[in-house]
Protein backbone atom coordinates (compact mmCIF):
# COMPACT_ATOMS: atom_id res chain seq x y z
CA UNK A 1 0.00 0.00 0.00
CA UNK A 2 1.49 3.25 -1.08
CA UNK A 3 0.45 5.91 1.40
CA UNK A 4 1.05 9.36 0.04
CA UNK A 5 1.67 11.28 3.21
CA UNK A 6 1.69 14.67 1.61
CA UNK A 7 -1.52 14.41 -0.33
CA UNK A 8 -4.01 14.00 2.51
CA UNK A 9 -5.30 17.02 4.38
CA UNK A 10 -5.47 15.14 7.69
CA UNK A 11 -1.80 14.16 7.90
CA UNK A 12 -0.68 17.38 9.58
CA UNK A 13 -3.32 17.60 12.31
CA UNK A 14 -3.15 13.87 13.04
CA UNK A 15 0.64 14.03 13.27
CA UNK A 16 0.57 16.91 15.75
CA UNK A 17 -2.22 15.35 17.81
CA UNK A 18 -0.50 11.97 17.74
CA UNK A 19 2.81 13.41 18.85
CA UNK A 20 1.20 15.25 21.75
CA UNK A 21 -0.96 12.33 22.91
CA UNK A 22 1.88 9.83 22.61
CA UNK A 23 4.35 11.98 24.51
CA UNK A 24 1.80 12.64 27.24
CA UNK A 25 1.12 8.92 27.37
CA UNK A 26 4.83 8.22 27.59
CA UNK A 27 5.16 10.54 30.56
CA UNK A 28 2.21 8.92 32.30
CA UNK A 29 3.60 5.42 31.69
CA UNK A 30 6.97 6.47 33.09
CA UNK A 31 5.29 7.99 36.09
CA UNK A 32 3.29 4.82 36.67
CA UNK A 33 6.52 2.85 36.60
CA UNK A 34 8.17 5.23 39.03
CA UNK A 35 5.14 5.04 41.33
CA UNK A 36 5.50 1.29 41.36
CA UNK A 37 9.16 1.57 42.24
CA UNK A 38 8.50 4.07 45.00
CA UNK A 39 5.88 1.76 46.48
CA UNK A 40 8.04 -1.30 46.57
CA UNK A 41 11.56 0.06 46.34
CA UNK A 42 14.27 -0.77 43.86
CA UNK A 43 15.74 -3.84 45.58
CA UNK A 44 12.91 -6.30 44.85
CA UNK A 45 13.20 -5.48 41.16
CA UNK A 46 16.56 -7.16 40.85
CA UNK A 47 15.81 -10.28 42.80
CA UNK A 48 12.19 -10.95 41.96
CA UNK A 49 11.07 -11.24 38.38
CA UNK A 50 7.42 -11.00 39.33
CA UNK A 51 8.06 -7.65 41.02
CA UNK A 52 10.13 -6.34 38.12
CA UNK A 53 7.61 -7.24 35.44
CA UNK A 54 5.07 -4.45 35.94
CA UNK A 55 7.80 -1.82 36.07
CA UNK A 56 9.37 -3.20 32.90
CA UNK A 57 5.99 -3.13 31.18
CA UNK A 58 5.48 0.52 32.13
CA UNK A 59 8.99 1.48 31.03
CA UNK A 60 8.74 -0.36 27.71
CA UNK A 61 5.34 1.23 27.08
CA UNK A 62 6.84 4.62 27.95
CA UNK A 63 9.83 4.27 25.66
CA UNK A 64 7.67 2.88 22.90
CA UNK A 65 5.38 5.88 23.14
CA UNK A 66 8.34 8.23 23.07
CA UNK A 67 9.61 6.63 19.90
CA UNK A 68 6.26 6.77 18.18
CA UNK A 69 5.74 10.35 19.29
CA UNK A 70 9.10 11.27 17.77
CA UNK A 71 8.06 9.74 14.44
CA UNK A 72 4.76 11.57 14.56
CA UNK A 73 6.60 14.80 15.36
CA UNK A 74 8.91 14.44 12.37
CA UNK A 75 5.88 13.90 10.16
CA UNK A 76 4.30 17.02 11.64
CA UNK A 77 7.49 18.98 10.91
CA UNK A 78 7.28 17.86 7.31
CA UNK A 79 3.88 19.50 7.07
CA UNK A 80 4.18 22.71 9.12
CA UNK A 81 6.63 25.48 9.97
CA UNK A 82 8.43 24.98 13.27
CA UNK A 83 7.08 28.20 14.78
CA UNK A 84 3.58 26.90 14.10
CA UNK A 85 3.97 23.31 15.24
CA UNK A 86 6.18 23.68 18.30
CA UNK A 87 3.86 25.89 20.36
CA UNK A 88 1.10 23.34 19.76
CA UNK A 89 3.11 20.88 21.87
CA UNK A 90 1.99 22.83 24.90
CA UNK A 91 -1.30 20.95 24.51
CA UNK A 92 0.50 18.24 26.44
CA UNK A 93 0.28 20.43 29.53
CA UNK A 94 -3.50 20.39 29.09
CA UNK A 95 -3.56 16.61 28.67
CA UNK A 96 -1.53 16.03 31.81
CA UNK A 97 -3.90 18.38 33.63
CA UNK A 98 -6.91 16.36 32.44
CA UNK A 99 -5.15 13.14 33.40
CA UNK A 100 -5.03 14.44 36.95
CA UNK A 101 -8.82 14.24 37.02
CA UNK A 102 -8.88 10.64 35.82
CA UNK A 103 -5.83 9.21 37.59
CA UNK A 104 -5.18 11.34 40.69
CA UNK A 105 -2.15 9.35 41.74
CA UNK A 106 -0.32 10.09 38.53
CA UNK A 107 -0.60 13.84 38.32
CA UNK A 108 -0.96 16.87 40.51
CA UNK A 109 -4.43 17.63 41.84
CA UNK A 110 -6.68 20.24 40.27
CA UNK A 111 -7.08 23.74 41.66
CA UNK A 112 -8.56 27.05 40.55
CA UNK A 113 -5.15 28.46 39.76
CA UNK A 114 -4.26 25.46 37.65
CA UNK A 115 -7.55 25.81 35.80
CA UNK A 116 -6.79 29.45 35.02
CA UNK A 117 -3.33 28.51 33.80
CA UNK A 118 -4.75 25.75 31.60
CA UNK A 119 -7.34 28.16 30.18
CA UNK A 120 -4.57 30.57 29.26
CA UNK A 121 -2.55 27.80 27.61
CA UNK A 122 -5.60 26.67 25.65
CA UNK A 123 -6.35 30.22 24.51
CA UNK A 124 -2.74 30.56 23.39
CA UNK A 125 -2.92 27.27 21.51
CA UNK A 126 -6.09 28.37 19.73
CA UNK A 127 -4.40 31.61 18.67
CA UNK A 128 -1.34 29.77 17.37
CA UNK A 129 -3.46 27.20 15.56
CA UNK A 130 -5.42 30.01 13.92
CA UNK A 131 -2.22 31.59 12.59
CA UNK A 132 -2.45 29.41 9.54
CA UNK A 133 1.00 28.72 8.15
CA UNK A 134 1.43 31.19 5.34
CA UNK A 135 4.06 29.03 3.77
CA UNK A 136 4.07 25.31 4.38
CA UNK A 137 7.65 24.30 3.86
CA UNK A 138 7.98 22.89 0.48
CA UNK A 139 11.01 21.86 -1.46
CA UNK A 140 10.33 22.53 -5.09
CA UNK A 141 10.31 19.00 -6.52
CA UNK A 142 10.93 18.41 -10.18
CA UNK A 143 7.46 16.95 -10.45
CA UNK A 144 4.73 18.35 -8.24
CA UNK B 1 19.07 23.59 49.61
CA UNK B 2 18.76 27.25 48.68
CA UNK B 3 18.91 29.55 51.63
CA UNK B 4 17.57 32.51 49.73
CA UNK B 5 20.69 34.60 50.27
CA UNK B 6 20.67 35.66 46.67
CA UNK B 7 20.75 34.31 43.19
CA UNK B 8 24.42 34.92 42.61
CA UNK B 9 25.65 32.03 44.68
CA UNK B 10 27.71 29.57 42.68
CA UNK B 11 25.11 26.86 43.13
CA UNK B 12 22.35 29.10 41.79
CA UNK B 13 24.47 30.22 38.87
CA UNK B 14 25.27 26.63 38.03
CA UNK B 15 21.54 25.97 37.99
CA UNK B 16 20.79 28.81 35.63
CA UNK B 17 23.67 27.69 33.44
CA UNK B 18 22.11 24.23 33.32
CA UNK B 19 18.77 25.80 32.41
CA UNK B 20 20.42 27.75 29.60
CA UNK B 21 22.19 24.63 28.33
CA UNK B 22 18.94 22.66 28.45
CA UNK B 23 17.00 25.27 26.52
CA UNK B 24 19.82 25.63 24.00
CA UNK B 25 19.90 21.87 23.41
CA UNK B 26 16.13 21.48 23.24
CA UNK B 27 15.53 24.41 20.89
CA UNK B 28 18.62 23.72 18.80
CA UNK B 29 17.52 20.12 18.46
CA UNK B 30 14.12 21.22 17.19
CA UNK B 31 15.76 23.52 14.64
CA UNK B 32 17.93 20.64 13.44
CA UNK B 33 14.93 18.35 13.13
CA UNK B 34 13.06 21.00 11.16
CA UNK B 35 16.06 21.53 8.92
CA UNK B 36 16.15 17.78 8.31
CA UNK B 37 12.49 17.73 7.32
CA UNK B 38 13.00 20.70 5.00
CA UNK B 39 15.72 18.71 3.28
CA UNK B 40 13.51 15.63 3.09
CA UNK B 41 10.85 17.58 1.24
CA UNK B 42 7.61 15.75 0.61
CA UNK B 43 8.20 12.37 -0.94
CA UNK B 44 5.07 10.50 -1.74
CA UNK B 45 5.48 7.09 -0.20
CA UNK B 46 6.00 5.93 3.38
CA UNK B 47 9.15 3.95 2.71
CA UNK B 48 10.69 6.81 0.78
CA UNK B 49 9.78 9.18 3.58
CA UNK B 50 11.32 7.03 6.32
CA UNK B 51 14.44 6.37 4.30
CA UNK B 52 14.89 10.07 3.54
CA UNK B 53 14.37 11.01 7.19
CA UNK B 54 16.91 8.46 8.40
CA UNK B 55 19.40 9.61 5.78
CA UNK B 56 19.66 13.15 7.10
CA UNK B 57 22.44 13.96 9.57
CA UNK B 58 20.23 16.65 11.03
CA UNK B 59 17.61 14.12 12.03
CA UNK B 60 20.03 12.26 14.27
CA UNK B 61 21.72 15.45 15.46
CA UNK B 62 18.36 16.96 16.32
CA UNK B 63 17.15 13.86 18.16
CA UNK B 64 20.44 13.67 20.06
CA UNK B 65 20.21 17.32 21.09
CA UNK B 66 16.62 16.95 22.27
CA UNK B 67 17.59 13.80 24.17
CA UNK B 68 20.55 15.48 25.87
CA UNK B 69 18.49 18.57 26.56
CA UNK B 70 15.77 16.46 28.18
CA UNK B 71 18.28 14.75 30.40
CA UNK B 72 19.89 18.00 31.49
CA UNK B 73 16.39 19.35 32.08
CA UNK B 74 15.76 16.44 34.45
CA UNK B 75 18.88 17.62 36.24
CA UNK B 76 17.38 21.08 36.53
CA UNK B 77 14.08 19.71 37.88
CA UNK B 78 15.94 17.67 40.46
CA UNK B 79 17.28 20.78 42.14
CA UNK B 80 14.93 23.59 41.20
CA UNK B 81 11.42 24.01 42.50
CA UNK B 82 8.70 23.50 39.90
CA UNK B 83 7.43 27.05 40.33
CA UNK B 84 10.66 28.42 38.93
CA UNK B 85 11.35 25.64 36.46
CA UNK B 86 8.04 25.69 34.56
CA UNK B 87 8.17 29.31 33.37
CA UNK B 88 11.80 28.89 32.39
CA UNK B 89 10.95 25.90 30.25
CA UNK B 90 8.09 27.76 28.62
CA UNK B 91 10.60 30.40 27.53
CA UNK B 92 11.74 27.69 25.16
CA UNK B 93 8.58 28.31 23.16
CA UNK B 94 9.59 31.94 22.66
CA UNK B 95 13.15 30.94 21.77
CA UNK B 96 11.92 28.48 19.15
CA UNK B 97 9.65 31.06 17.54
CA UNK B 98 12.41 33.69 17.48
CA UNK B 99 14.98 31.23 16.12
CA UNK B 100 12.49 29.99 13.50
CA UNK B 101 12.12 33.56 12.36
CA UNK B 102 15.83 34.37 12.35
CA UNK B 103 17.45 31.10 11.31
CA UNK B 104 14.78 29.31 9.29
CA UNK B 105 13.33 32.59 8.00
CA UNK B 106 9.76 31.52 8.66
CA UNK B 107 7.14 34.24 8.48
CA UNK B 108 5.60 34.60 11.95
CA UNK B 109 2.18 36.27 12.06
CA UNK B 110 1.47 38.49 15.06
CA UNK B 111 -1.34 36.17 16.16
CA UNK B 112 1.13 33.34 16.50
CA UNK B 113 3.45 35.39 18.69
CA UNK B 114 0.52 36.53 20.80
CA UNK B 115 -0.54 32.92 21.24
CA UNK B 116 2.95 31.97 22.36
CA UNK B 117 2.98 34.79 24.92
CA UNK B 118 -0.34 33.51 26.27
CA UNK B 119 1.03 29.98 26.49
CA UNK B 120 4.10 31.19 28.37
CA UNK B 121 1.88 33.14 30.76
CA UNK B 122 -0.39 30.13 31.26
CA UNK B 123 2.53 27.79 31.95
CA UNK B 124 3.94 30.32 34.43
CA UNK B 125 0.61 30.37 36.24
CA UNK B 126 0.68 26.56 36.30
CA UNK B 127 4.11 26.75 37.84
CA UNK B 128 2.97 29.04 40.60
CA UNK B 129 0.46 26.53 41.94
Amino acid sequence: MDLKICRHFWVGPVAVAGSVVLSAGAQLFMKAGMLHVSSFGLVPLFSDAAAAMPVLVWLIAGFGCYGLSLLAWLIALSQYPLSFAYPLLSISYVLVYLAAAAWPRLAEPLSETRTVGIAMVMAGVVLVASSSPASKNRKRPATA
Amino acid sequence: MFTGRGSLEPAAMMEYALVAVSIALLTGGQLLQKRAMILVGKPVAWHEFLAAVAAQRQTWGGVACVGLGSMSWLGVLYHMEVGKAFPLLSLGFVVVVVLSRLVLREPVPAVRLLGVVLIVAGVSVLGWT
